[in-house]
């Protein structure tokens, strides 16, 4: 069957593709850091205790995390909804059947992440009140159902751009495929894991060092820090190896899209690649506000490779430039203003927080 | 007919959306009055200087932030995630529509974290006044997310001018927009209150109890008598249509439209009852008691606005099962199949109806239908159905029933997902109709001399088929009761018509003298007719043998409603049975002359097609108890009534109690539609496309079933019902239209969906009255000639009044009725019987000894005793 006989006709979008592509890769670099900070430093954490429980080290560092992470999460679901929405925009008519042929794992990802969240905050309350083993089974659970959430969501990630694996419907109608046949599957789930990782270590240590700063004291957090940059570069070691398994998984003309048959995702693919090894170097050397620039801007930068990667992935069938406009502008201005706007006040939120934080 | 279909069988039928749906409204609801809430409880903590009131804002804080972050951020992901699950196209053209009012959503829910997070851990922390802001900003952001929302929701419940302009605006600020906003923010209120008891109960210190405990009962009650002038609103701007959906055609959610002002009245009484001091356990019981009443009132609320938007995700726009409005006429003339991108299955052939079927029940069904589940399950819905009756059932989709979308595709389409419900999901094999074939019953006709007899008698029924409802425990529409007529002719040069000093007695054929012995109706009568009926006697008094009276106006003799049943003592069913007809002198009772006829009489009324059961009798005829109460539960079901109970309690329903109809209308409701413009009007709908088909679905004229009503010229000469009265369409429409002349809505509902074939249009249509206009005979057969058989129709032109019908009519000298000589309408001589081939024509054959219109063929000695000349009686009557 001719995979593109079975490829939804897409909708006709209001403004220019770009839009939606720029707002995209914006909030889904957010999403991921934020993302990448709740999974790996709940893993740091959780390792953490294991060993605070066997080696009877100190618990701090995983109590400041069990009152960080919830609320990271909670930003993390939120900065989950603009890219979700911008990508539906653009390429909704393949994410939607993808998530209708793995309906079940897809609707039970909201199961998994609200319970992993619930998990979160059970463990930041009862984080003095529980047993050790309780905390870490507690912790241990919440992390198991991440993990999972991020198996689902790299499954219908990498499905959606797989149509010629949508055949299988034909023998599975049920909602309970997944994308295993796919050999880009794995490497793309663990590089995704692995960055989760590097961040949380990352976010611990840059946590360790703010507050050092705040306090003046320097030398107090000192081992966190260091404990924190050994985990982001181990993983972004690693991660950069199974991105490379990854990179010679890809299909033979997606990958040469990176390797000069197009100029700007070669060109995105290298910044990112120089970014990510800048920040490693940074990381190495304990530099870590530098660490976390560069990170930030690595994973930016990763984000538009994943945006080439898709692109090149549905050439046969989509090319986002030539959806429809409608070219009904005023609602985009409407959100532009509303979010400035609240953005404003979240600042103005912030800074009130920050000046109780002194008062108290 | 982009996507493929997620298979949920069991949890199909909008369960999954149904459940997330309305348990997340409620909490998101609480989100926003939650948030107000919490910065007057702190006020009024910080006013009384209490710290246990403090406290306990804080607390239910915490308890808020949980339930409304966790739960309530992340079910409202799910929301989306199932819609788009479920419906993926309509899904997809929301988003792009909507997508900056999805985006300014989220950039408002951005504040509602930050603001709720802030507010929450700096609780005690920061300055108080500034706390307060944050709680009001965050009020201010959950407001705005509802303000949003509640566009893009009310788009779909009505587009407006979107439907013109497709503009975001229009489609946001739609007509419902301003009042939905209204409403909904006073629920939010109310479930502030609800939410706010829970905690307030246990709070340790009595008097902030106290306090806070009357503060919910505040917050409870008074936003619902605040949201009933915006409930009012709300209900104004529903276009007719759509306020309709809500009341009248509400259906299976008529329950939670009503339950809407009655759960807001449990929940401003609850409120009440909380405020005096009960004990805790009580009190605290009532509590989540109240909580659960607040989850009926928005999901009653939910439902009833769901019922309004049926059959349509976006009205007028989209279908609920995602076809779109406007390719309805491409896919009904192409086929659904063939437009299917993930249909296996690209057009009904032969050997795939089942196959197709499923894929056609996916696209059509599957989104509001469960397979065995606990929404709106497909099965008991349709059990009781055969393939035609299922397929009726989709032809009238959309039409009566507008909540449901109509079937979309081919014929052929229709029949396949006919028979794949039928017999792929209810497992019932094809059910053919006993095919019937000829007999030859004994014919023992009466002896005439033209020579020498002095007397002819003819005598005939007047309805030449009189079908009878045996449902007798449910429901009563024609009881039994034939009528016989007759007329006594002194034979002489001036045949007499005679009617005086003569007696005229009938009395049917052994076997059928008892009908008591085979019929419920003499048991019932009293609870269905109020008449206390002497068994094996009609209503009009008349037995099963007895006198002709006579008519001494039309120089005729009738019997009216003699109770006669096609149910032979001895077995079986047999519609025809005679009746001998003696003409005695009065005064010696010495025998004149005597004749036979049929009585015709039949109970192959197809009821059972579509409301269930199968032939009471020999798998033949009669309506069974199921499918009697078949019909009265989808009488209840469409009109709101209650006849199943009333029939269960044991007084079967008499439908001319109700609907008037000619000669057994009293106390019947004028303003109801005549019973015949009701039964036609509505099964019409349900029978579109057809032919005499459709009339056979009813009435005993099926061609190969055991009555064959049509039995005469016409018919072999190959007319059928559509010839003389129309199409069903047609038919119904001059029915309905008469009444909708009268002034009777109702009228009006059946007609919208019905299309005249005949005719151009509906203003085309002549309106006639039951019983009292049918078909002219002189349509066709102008100057009683015989008609061009390619332009002859005998509808729409009616008879004037009941003197013009057929039964009633007479021949040019007003001498002879029309029926003596050429017989009933529907037998006219010579008619062929499947029960013998001349059991109809017995008077033909005893005064002309062939079978043929009395007078054919020069026999004018049926009456003279010479052969005449001319044609008396009416023009071209010699042959």
């Amino acid at each position: 069957m001719d995979p593109a006989s079975l490829i939804p006709a897409s909708d006709a979008i209001p403004v220019a593709w770009g839009w939606f592509e720029v707002l995209s890769l914006l909030t889904f670099a957010l999403h991921l850091l934020l993302m990448n900070t709740v999974l790996g430093g709940a893993v740091f954490a959780l390792v953490g205790q294991v060993r605070g429980q066997v080696h009877g080290q100190s618990l701090d560092t995983s109590r400041d995390l069990s009152k960080r992470l919830p609320i990271v999460l909670a930003l993390t679901v939120n900065l989950g909804v603009p890219p979700l929405l911008f990508v539906q925009v653009l390429y909704g008519n393949f994410l939607y059947t993808s998530s209708l042929l793995m309906a079940v794992f897809w609707l039970g990802l909201v199961g998994t992440v609200m319970t992993a969240y619930a998990l979160l905050y059970v463990w930041d309350f009862h984080f003095d009140s529980f047993s050790g083993p309780a905390r870490t089974l507690c912790l241990g659970a919440s992390v198991a159902l991440l993990l999972v959430s991020a198996f689902i969501l790299v499954n219908n990630m990498s499905l959606m751009i797989r149509p010629e694996a949508w055949a299988a419907y034909f023998q599975n109608a049920r909602g309970t495929l997944l994308n295993l046949s796919d050999p880009t599957l794995i490497p793309r789930y663990l590089h995704f894991v692995l960055a989760a990782l590097a961040v949380g270590g990352l976010f611990v240590a840059l946590s360790a060092r703010l507050k050092a700063r705040a306090t003046g004291d320097l030398e107090a957090g000192a081992e966190t820090v260091r404990q924190g940059l050994r985990w982001f570069t181990t993983a972004t070691m690693a991660q950069m190896a199974v991105g490379l398994w990854w990179l010679m998984s890809l299909r033979r003309e997606v990958m040469l899209t990176f390797m000069g048959d197009s100029v700007p995702a070669t060109a995105v693919f290298l910044a990112a690649l120089v970014l990510g090894l800048s920040a490693l170097t940074a990381g190495m050397r304990g530099r870590v506000e530098l660490t976390a620039w560069l990170t930030g801007a690595t994973v930016l930068a990763m984000v538009g490779v994943r945006s080439f990667l898709r692109a090149a992935s549905l050439a046969p069938y989509h090319s986002v430039s030539s959806l429809a406009v409608t070219g009904e502008l005023s609602p985009l201005l409407v959100f532009l203003a509303a979010l400035a706007v609240t953005l404003a006040v979240v600042v103005y939120l912030l800074k009130l927080y920050r000046q109780a934080g002194k008062e108290a | 007919m982009e996507y493929p279909v997620w298979q949920l069988t069991t949890l199909g039928g909008g369960f999954l959306i149904a459940l997330i749906a309305t348990v997340h409204v409620y909490v998101a609801h609480f989100a926003v009055g939650g948030g107000l809430f919490l910065v007057l409880a702190e006020r009024l903590g910080l006013a009384r200087k209490s710290p246990a009131i403090l406290e306990y804002t804080k607390y239910h804080a915490k308890f808020f932030m949980l339930l409304t972050m966790v739960f309530g951020g992340l079910s409202g992901v799910a929301i989306w995630f199932t819609i788009a699950l479920l419906a993926p196209q309509v899904t997809s053209e929301l988003i792009h529509i909507f997508v900056f009012g999805f985006a300014i959503e989220w950039a408002f829910f951005v504040g509602e974290i930050v603001s709720l997070l802030v507010y929450y851990y700096s609780f005690g922390r920061m300055r108080a006044a500034e706390h307060q802001r944050v709680g009001l900003l965050y009020f201010l952001f959950a407001w705005l997310s509802l303000f949003t929302i509640t566009g893009i929701i009310g788009y779909m419940l009505t587009p407006g001018r979107w439907l013109q302009t497709f503009g975001f605006w229009d489609g946001f600020f739609n007509p419902t927009f301003w009042p939905a906003v209204c409403f909904r923010t006073f629920m939010a209120l109310t479930f502030a209150g609800l939410f706010g008891f829970f905690n307030a109960c246990r709070i340790k210190e009595e008097s902030a109890r106290e306090t806070m405990v009357r503060a919910c009962a505040v917050w409870t009650a008074a936003p619902v008598f605040l949201a009933l002038p915006s409930a009012w609103w709300y209900v104004k701007a529903l276009p007719p249509e759509t306020l309709e959906r809500v009341t009248r055609l509400a259906g299976e959610t008529w329950p939670y439209v009503q339950a809407v002002p009655l759960v807001g009245a449990a929940l401003i009484l609850g409120g009440l009852f909380m405020i005096p001091r009960l004990p805790a356990g009580a009190r605290t019981a009532l509590a989540l008691v109240l909580l659960l009443v607040g989850q009926a009132y928005i999901g009653a609320f939910e439902f009833a606005r769901e019922a309004g938007r049926r059959p349509f995700l976006v009205t007028d726009h989209v279908y609920s099962n995602q076809i779109p409005v406007a390719s309805a006429p491409l896919l009904n003339a192409e086929g659904l199949l063939s437009w299917a991108k993930w249909s296996p299955v690209k057009a009904v052939d032969p050997a795939n109806p089942l196959p197709a079927g499923k894929v056609l029940f996916d696209l059509e069904c599957l989104s509001c239908h469960s397979l065995g589940g606990p929404v709106k399950d497909i099965r008991p819905r349709t059990a009781k159905y055969t393939v035609e009756g299922m397929d009726c059932q989709l032809d009238g989709l959309g039409r009566v029933n507008t909540a449901m979308p109509p079937f979309i595709g081919t014929r052929a389409e229709r029949m396949a997902l006919a028979q794949y419900i039928v017999q792929g999901v209810n497992g019932r094999g094809p059910e053919a109709e006993t095919v019937v074939t000829a007999r030859d019953l004994a014919l023992n006709v009466p002896s005439f001399d033209e020579n020498t007899a002095e007397y002819t008698l003819l005598a005939w029924s007047a309805q030449g088929m009189y079908a009878v409802t045996d449902s007798d425990g449910y429901f009563s529409l024609r009881p039994p009761g034939g009528d016989l007529r007759a007329v006594l002719i002194r034979r002489g040069p001036q045949p007499e018509l005679i009617v005086d000093n003569v007696v005229l007695r009938y009395g049917v054929e052994q076997g059928f003298e008892y009908p008591a012995k085979h019929s419920d109706f003499w048991k019932q009568a009293r609870a269905s007719l109020g008449l206390n009926l002497t068994v094996n006697v009609g209503l009009a008094g008349k037995g099963l043998s007895g006198v002709l009276d006579p008519r001494p106006e039309t120089k005729t003799f009738e019997a009216r409603g003699i109770p006669v049943l096609p149910y032979p003592d001895q077995g079986g069913f047999n519609p025809y049975p005679l009746v001998t007809v003696e003409a005695r002198d009065k005064a010696s009772d010495a025998l004149l002359v005597k004749t036979r006829t049929v009585l015709p009489v039949s109970t192959e009324m197809g009821c059972k097609n579509c409301h269930g059961g199968k032939w009471k009798v020999e798998g033949l005829a009669g309506i069974s108890d199921a499918a009697g109460q078949g019909v009265l539960a989808t009488h209840d079901q469409m009109s709101r009534t209650n006849l199943a109970s009333q029939a269960a309690a044991g007084t079967p329903v008499r439908c001319q109690s109700c609907h008037p109809d000619r000669g057994t209308g009293q106390g019947a409701t004028k303003e109801l539609l005549t019973l015949s413009a009701a039964l036609h009007g509505l099964h019409a709908n349900y029978m579109t496309g057809r032919g005499a088909e459709a009339c056979a679905s009813c009435h005993p004229s099926r061609a190969d079933g055991p009555t064959r009503c049509q039995r005469g010229r016409h018919a072999a000469a190959g007319l059928t019902c559509v010839n003389c009265h129309g199409t069903m369409e047609d038919h119904s429409l001059a029915l309905l239209k008469h009444e909708a002349e009268a002034g009777k809505k109702a009228a009006g509902l059946l007609m919208r969906a019905l299309k005249p074939r005949a005719v151009a249009d509906v203003g085309a249509v002549v309106p006639r009255e039951p019983w009292v206009q049918e078909p002219d005979c002189l349509n066709c057969h102008k100057e009683y000639a015989r008609p061009d058989r390619a332009t002859a129709t005998g509808f729409n032109v009616w008879t004037m009044g009941e003197a013009g019908l057929f039964q009633n009519r007479r021949d040019d000298m007003n001498a002879m009725p029309c029926a003596a000589c050429h017989n009933a309408a529907h037998a006219t001589f010579p008619a062929q019987n499947l029960y013998g081939r001349d059991r109809d024509n017995i008077g033909p054959l005893q005064y002309m000894g062939f079978a043929g219109t009395l007078g054919q063929s020069g026999k004018c000695t049926v009456c003279h005793m010479e052969s005449m000349d001319g044609d008396a009686h009416h023009p071209n009557l010699v042959k």
